[in-house]
Parts: C-alpha cells; sequence; structure tokens
C-alpha cells in the first residue's frame, strides 16, 4: 500500500515537471515568437548608416561611463583602452577602483599617466569613502577614483557621484565595448526624445577572440567546452529572452555588463542597492517601479546590435562562484519586490516578467534537480514507470538542448558574428549537448545559489580573471 | 504517449538539423559572394580612383551581375564619399550614383522590404541623388508611423531642398528638438528663412520648433539670424529665454552687454547660471567681480558656471587661488578648488 502511494505521489510529481517544463519551454517559444518579427525587420538594415548622423550630433547626450573595478588588474587596461576609442562626440570615463587588493589602481596611473585631483563632489547617494581621484595627463576625459571596498553597487553610486553627465552608462572592468556600441545604445534615447530612459545591448563573450589594444580584431570560439557553452547560454539569453521581454516593456534585466541610463531617473530611486549581489536587475525593477507609480510612458529597451564583449569564467570554480552569485541576486531581487509579483498594478511586469523569474529562472533548477533525481533514482529502484521517465528525459532534451541550439541558429540566422561554417558547426554540437553535462551543472549551482540566498553577504565573487583582454 | 515525446524531439531536431544545413549552404554562399565582391572592389577601386581624377580616359569596366555592379559601386561610393581618399571630385561621384544606383533605389523604395528601404534612403542622401527628390517626397506621404523610415524620409527630403516638407517640419506634432535640427542643419539659407517667416507669423507654433530654431541657429553660429535670437532672450517663456541664452553663448557675442545685467539676479537660477556663463562666452571681464559674488550662490549650478567663466578671464586662474585660500564662504571655496583641479570629458 505504502509502495503504491509512493510510486503514485512520485508519478504525479514526474507529470507535474514534466507539465511544468513543457509550459517553460513554450514560454520561450512565445518569446522568441515576439522577438522575431522585428529581427526579421531590422535584420537587413545597415547599422552603421544609422549612426552616421549621431556621431556628429551635437544633440546626442554626453555620457559618463563608469567602470567598477574590484581586482581587475588583468583586464582594466583594456578596458579603459577600448573605451577611449570609442566612436562618441562626448564622454567621459570613470574608473571606480573599489578597494582593490591587487594593482588595479597602478596599471590604469602608469598606463595612462594619472595624476591626483581635488575632489568636489556632489553627494547623490552615501557610499564608501573615497580616498583620491586622479585625472589623466593624456585623455582629460579619464578618471580614477579609489574608493574604500564596499562592493560594486557602492562603486557604481560613487560613479555616479562623480560623474557630470545626464546619462551614464555602467561596464564592467573584464569587458569591451564595440567602437560604435555607445552609440548604437543610446539611438534608442535620442530617437525617443528622452522617452526611452534606460537601455542595454548584448553581451558576448569574448574568449577565444583575438583582442589587440582592446579592440576585438578577429571572432573566434574558445577551445575550452566551458567556455563555449557560455557562448551558447548567452545567445539563449539575449536573443530569445530579452528582446522578447524588452518588445513588450517588461525587460527586468539590462545586464550589469553594459547598460545605458539616465541619470536623474536613477538618482530619483536612490540608485543602486548596496545590500544585493544582484544590483543590476534590482536597479531595473525599481526603475519600473517609478515608471508605473508616476504613470510615466518611459521605456527600459534592450537593443540587440551593440555588442559588449566580456570575460567568461574558465574555470569550475569560477563559473561556480558567478552562478551562484547571480541565482542569489536573483532571489534577493525577487524577495525584495514581492509585492509587484502578480500586482496588476505593475501591468506586464507584475503579471508576467515577475512570475516569469520566480517561477522560470529561479526556480526551474529545482524542478530540474528534482527531475534527475526520480530519473534516476526511479529507474535504478523501480519506484517509476520507465516510460514516464524517458518522457521527462526527452523534455529536459527539449527544454535544454534544442532550446539552445535553437539560439544557435537563431543567431546565425540574424548576426552570424562567428565568420566561418566551422563555428556554426561545432556550436550547434555543443547546444545539443547541453542537457547532459552542463544543464546539470548549472542548475546544482543554481540551487546552491538559492540557498545561500538566505546568508546574505555583499562580495563581489571570486571570479579568477584569465585576462582575455590583456595580451595586448 | 513516449512514442509521441519520441517523435516530437526527433521532429524538432529533424527540423532544425534542415535549418543547420540550410544555414550553412547559405553562409558558404556568402562568404563566397563577398569574397568575390571584395575581390571586384580591390582591383576596381584603384582604376575607379584614376578615372574620377581624370587621368584615366575610359571607365573600368563592373561585372556583368547587375546585384554586382551596385553591390560594388554602393560600397565604393561610400567609401570614397567618406573622405579618406582626399580630393575626389563630387560631381563625378555623383554622376557615378546616378548612373549605377539611382535606378536600383527607386525600385528599392517601391518595392523592397523595411530595412532595404531605410538603406536606400541613408545612400539616397549620402549620394545626394538628386534625380530622386520628386520619389522620395512621395514615398515621405505614403509613410503613416512616426519610425526610422518616416524621419530617413524626412532627412533625405529636406537634403534635397524639398520645400514642401516645411509644414511638415513646423506643425507636424512630435517631431523632438534634435531632429528638428538635424532638419534644419539640411536646409538652404532661402528654406530657413522660410521657417522664420512660419515661426514669426504662426502664433499656435510647437515649442520644439521654435527651441530647434534658436539653438541650431546659434550651435552653426549663423550670422542672419543672429538679431532673430538675441530678440528672443525677453520672450515670455522661461525656457525660449534659456535656449536664446544658451544659443547667445554659442554665437560668443551679444549685440549690447548691458543686456545681461538683470539676469545676475534673476529669481531664476537657471538664467543667474546663463548669464555667468555668457559673460565668460563673450568675454566680458567686466563682469569679474558679479562672477566672483555668483560663487556663493545657492545653487551649485550657478556656482560652477560662475567658476568655470571667471577662469576664462586674465588672472581667472589667480582669482580662484585666492578664493580657494582666503573666501569666508565655504561653497566658494569648494567650488574655486574644485574649478582649478577638476577638468572633464571631451568634445571630438
Amino acid at each position: 500500500m505504502n509502495g503504491a502511494f509512493f510510486t503514485t505521489v512520485i508519478e504525479f510529481i514526474s507529470w507535474a515537471i514534466i507539465f511544468y517544463m513543457i509550459a517553460a519551454g513554450a514560454i520561450y517559444v512565445m518569446l522568441f515568437l515576439i522577438a522575431s518579427p522585428r529581427i526579421r525587420k531590422e535584420k537587413k538594415l545597415s547599422r552603421n548608416e544609422q549612426i552616421e548622423e549621431l556621431s556628429i550630433n551635437k544633440d546626442t547626450y554626453p555620457i559618463s561611463i563608469l567602470v567598477p573595478a574590484y581586482n581587475e588588474e588583468a583586464g582594466v587596461v583594456s578596458t579603459v583602452r577600448s573605451l577611449l576609442s570609442l566612436n562618441y562626440p562626448q564622454y567621459e570615463v570613470i574608473v571606480v577602483n573599489d578597494g582593490s587588493t591587487d594593482r588595479t589602481s597602478e596599471k590604469v596611473i602608469s598606463q595612462f599617466q594619472m595624476e591626483p585631483i581635488e575632489l568636489a563632489i556632489r553627494t547623490y547617494f552615501k557610499t564608501g569613502e573615497i580616498t583620491r581621484a586622479y585625472r589623466s595627463a593624456l585623455h582629460p576625459e579619464l578618471f580614477l577614483i579609489e574608493k574604500k571596498n564596499g562592493g560594486k553597487a557602492d562603486a557604481l553610486n560613487a560613479g555616479i557621484n562623480f560623474s557630470r553627465y545626464p546619462y551614464f552608462s555602467a561596464i564592467d572592468g573584464d569587458s569591451i565595448l564595440e567602437e560604435d556600441a555607445l552609440l548604437k545604445t543610446m539611438k534608442p534615447i535620442i530617437d525617443s526624445a528622452g522617452r526611452v530612459t534606460a537601455t542595454g545591448g548584448t553581451v558576448r563573450i569574448a574568449n577565444g577572440c583575438k583582442i589587440n589594444k582592446g579592440v576585438i580584431e578577429r571572432v573566434a570560439l574558445p577551445r575550452k567546452p566551458l567556455e563555449i557553452m557560455q557562448i551558447i547560454e548567452y545567445f539563449r539569453a539575449f536573443l530569445i529572452g530579452r528582446l522578447g521581454f524588452s518588445r513588450v516593456n517588461i525587460l527586468l534585466i539590462i545586464s550589469g555588463a553594459f547598460g545605458v541610463f539616465e541619470k536623474s531617473r536613477v538618482i530619483k530611486v536612490g540608485g543602486y542597492k548596496t545590500d544585493t549581489v544582484g544590483e543590476d536587475m534590482e536597479l531595473i525593477v525599481r526603475l519600473h517601479r517609478s515608471i508605473k507609480d508616476e504613470k510615466s510612458k518611459q521605456r527600459i529597451e534592450y537593443i540587440q546590435d551593440p555588442v559588449c564583449w566580456t570575460e567568461a569564467p574558465s574555470t569550475i570554480a569560477s563559473l561556480r562562484a558567478q552562478r551562484i552569485r547571480w541565482q542569489r541576486g536573483l532571489a534577493e531581487t525577487l524577495w525584495t519586490h514581492r509585492k509587484m509579483l502578480f500586482n496588476p498594478k505593475y501591468r506586464g511586469i507584475g503579471l508576467f516578467s515577475f512570475p516569469y523569474y520566480l517561477f522560470v529562472e529561479l526556480l526551474s533548477a529545482v524542478f530540474e534537480v528534482l527531475g534527475y533525481f526520480i530519473i534516476i533514482g526511479g529507474l535504478a529502484f523501480s519506484f517509476i514507470n520507465p516510460d514516464i521517465a524517458l518522457v521527462m528525459f526527452l523534455v529536459m532534451v527539449l527544454y535544454g538542448s534544442l532550446l539552445s541550439s535553437l539560439a544557435v541558429l537563431l543567431e546565425e540566422w540574424t548576426y552570424h558574428k562567428y565568420p566561418t561554417v566551422g563555428s556554426i558547426v561545432v556550436l550547434y554540437l555543443y547546444a545539443l549537448t547541453e542537457t547532459f553535462w552542463y544543464r546539470i551543472l548549472m542548475n546544482f549551482w543554481r540551487v546552491k545559489g538559492l540557498f545561500y540566498a538566505f546568508k546574505k553577504k555583499s562580495v563581489w565573487g571570486n571570479m579568477e580573471r584569465k585576462g582575455v583582454f590583456s595580451e595586448d | 504517449m513516449l512514442d509521441l515525446f519520441i517523435w516530437i524531439v526527433a521532429g524538432l531536431l529533424a527540423a532544425q538539423l534542415l535549418i543547420l544545413f540550410c544555414l550553412i549552404f547559405w553562409k558558404a554562399r556568402a562568404i563566397g559572394y563577398e569574397n568575390k565582391v571584395n575581390e571586384s572592389l580591390n582591383s576596381l577601386k584603384p582604376q575607379y580612383i584614376e578615372y574620377i581624377k581624370g587621368e584615366r580616359p575610359s571607365e573600368p569596366s563592373l561585372p556583368k551581375s547587375k546585384s554586382m555592379q551596385v553591390m560594388v559601386m554602393e560600397r565604393m561610393l561610400d567609401e570614397f564619399y567618406s573622405g579618406n581618399y582626399g580630393d575626389l571630385e563630387e560631381r563625378k561621384l555623383n554622376q557615378l550614383a546616378e548612373k549605377y544606383l539611382a535606378a536600383h533605389y527607386r525600385r528599392t523604395l517601391k518595392k523592397g522590404g523595411w530595412a532595404e528601404r531605410i538603406n536606400a534612403l541613408y545612400f539616397i542622401e549620402d549620394f545626394y541623388l538628386l534625380s530622386l527628390r520628386e520619389d522620395a517626397y512621395h514615398h515621405f506621404l505614403k509613410l503613416k508611423r512616426q519610425d526610422e523610415e518616416f524621419r530617413q524620409c524626412l532627412r533625405v527630403c529636406a537634403s534635397l531642398q524639398e520645400e514642401r516638407i516645411l509644414p511638415v517640419i513646423v506643425e507636424k506634432e512630435g517631431l523632438s528638438t534634435g531632429f528638428i535640427k538635424e532638419l534644419l542643419f539640411r536646409l538652404n539659407e532661402i528654406l530657413m528663412w522660410k521657417i522664420l517667416e512660419k515661426i514669426e507669423n504662426k502664433d499656435d507654433i510647437a515649442e520644439n520648433v521654435v527651441f530647434a530654431f534658436i539653438t541650431f541657429n546659434g550651435e552653426q553660429k549663423n550670422e542672419p539670424f543672429f538679431s532673430f535670437v538675441e530678440k528672443k532672450i525677453y520672450d515670455e517663456r522661461k525656457e525660449v529665454r534659456l535656449k536664446a541664452m544658451n544659443s547667445l553663448c554659442n554665437y560668443g557675442k551679444v549685440s549690447d552687454p548691458l543686456i545681461l545685467d538683470p539676469f545676475f539676479a534673476s529669481e531664476y537660477w537657471e538664467e543667474r547660471m546663463y548669464a555667468a556663463k555668457l559673460a565668460g562666452a563673450c568675454y566680458l571681464p567686466q563682469y569679474t567681480q558679479t562672477l566672483l559674488e555668483l560663487l556663493s550662490d545657492a545653487v551649485w549650478w550657478v556656482r560652477f558656471a560662475a567658476a568655470e567663466n571667471i577662469k576664462n578671464f586674465p588672472d581667472g586662474e589667480a582669482l580662484l587661488r585666492q578664493v580657494a585660500l582666503w573666501d569666508e564662504d565655504a561653497y566658494s571655496r569648494d567650488i574655486a578648488k574644485h574649478m582649478l583641479t577638476r577638468r572633464g570629458g571631451i568634445t571630438a
């Protein structure tokens, strides 16, 4: 009797997981369907012609680029160099060294001949104490500020305090922008005359690419499977997910690696929240909240074309740390703003985005891990019908591998950044393997991250930098 | 049930593999085509440069395929117009564009997809294809949404000096100041006077148009419209006054410095700030003392503007150093110190 009851319960859970995954997969397909008309429409658009005007236009808003850096000695010089060569009429670059224990500051100071300056900062937010500030003798638009360690959000807030322009862009210290990326990201803001308040571009993985003096010279695939899988993962997130959300103005994430914000609105909502590790998403949620509270018509948009190249973790340990941190950040943000969940006042955000991020992005790992145990345990101990176990496995292949391989095809159909035929084949074949190893790793780390969310501690994480940008 | 799922997964995998093979085929073909275009470009470019410079009597022969001709010519002319090839005669470039590309763009405007039409509009403007003026205007009349195509089509019409778009610039709702400025930038002086006439004779003109006209003329230092801009500092609308003051900063002159006096004591901090900026921009050192007083203004932006412009005057830095060391007012000391040490931003 007990055995039969146990089997029934397990079978019920199994079917629940199967339906959950089919529903989650269907949401992805729906997002893809929402995104694809625009992708198809803009596919042949000449992006360079589009921004020619902006690069000389006096109405292109000046912008402050903030580079929060904590122990970024391997990549910070390349990042700054790439920023200094951007095609943009008027901007300043502010590197915020958040109490690094390595030679981040020394590298910037010696490379760009930084000279000490006096501090007279407008304080919009209280931040960790700023100890010194420098300006480059070579590039008058480049600043370095040193502050006591307070986390990435605190560093960004300090950067906003120091900045002088009406828009700011947050760029990670281990990332480089394509020459026209900032112009392309600002275009919707300028075209909409300020109706768009924040924009985010696409983040891609630079591991494997040939980089010279902060510029991507040749796009190529890395050798390590772990890095290749992250490339595929980013395709899936950016090409399928974000564009779909952005189309209906319910985008909840602008990557911390690359986003542009209207400073006055960020100041109005109180800047970055310093006691969470998911400060990028948390800020976007607060911006949406303030837009909806004010009944404003402003929008937050994701633009597919401008690209920020970033260094992906190349070791198991650093990838694990990153994913645990992301999952904690997501959990903290959803918890902080739990009142928005299913709240019709916030329309699409409350009724779709929030439930999506809760049930699909946050909890899918729990369902999938449970599924692994049921498949393996059920077959090993025969407490589940092998057919059900096999169906669940097939659904996992559908949800994991086939959706990711679809993202690879979508990338090739749209932007085809990888120049050789071989690259598509390699990416596609790797995508098919996702369910069998990469997704399992991710899911266990994400579940771990969920547990860690209860133990709050603001850290930058311990990502080891191989320094893919430092070969120059 | 199991069979159904096996079929679904197998079916989707098969469909994906089919798409993959198609993409591989297209990519291989696209790479091949791209290589051909590049080869043609590399061999034809020097020959065309010689031809345009008059060093070669006959025109080089383009590939036979029409689509390849368009592609090669479009890329080549785009490069030539970019200015990286020195003194190539624009008239000849324009003739080539008219000969090889105008018909293609006319067809694209009629039958092309959204992105192709916009690309065509970009090139019509870049290559200044006057023969397509009528086509561009008629295309504009068909557009219903105010999207990139609408904006680019208006830009093209403005570049080709199409007078019939003037009422659109002045009356159309929803055009931003920045975009109107883009259009003004393209108009010749005759059409600019016609715009001014409409501004002065129409009561319910959109503020954006006035803002754009004032700002644009300042940025371009357009002498014929200076007196109109200066007159606007007495406008009853505060925003218009501010735009006019900002514009005068760009002109770097006022007809009589005394017109600034009332603004230094204005109840609006923005006017005090612009007065300080104008004193600097017009180089009026007689206002040094007034600016020193503004260093202790209640508003940071006014203090900043005052300090920034004191620095432009003879002994300005020395004065700021004195203030930074000895002034009784903490605000003044702070902003003077800041101005002496911090400079930011670049203008490319």
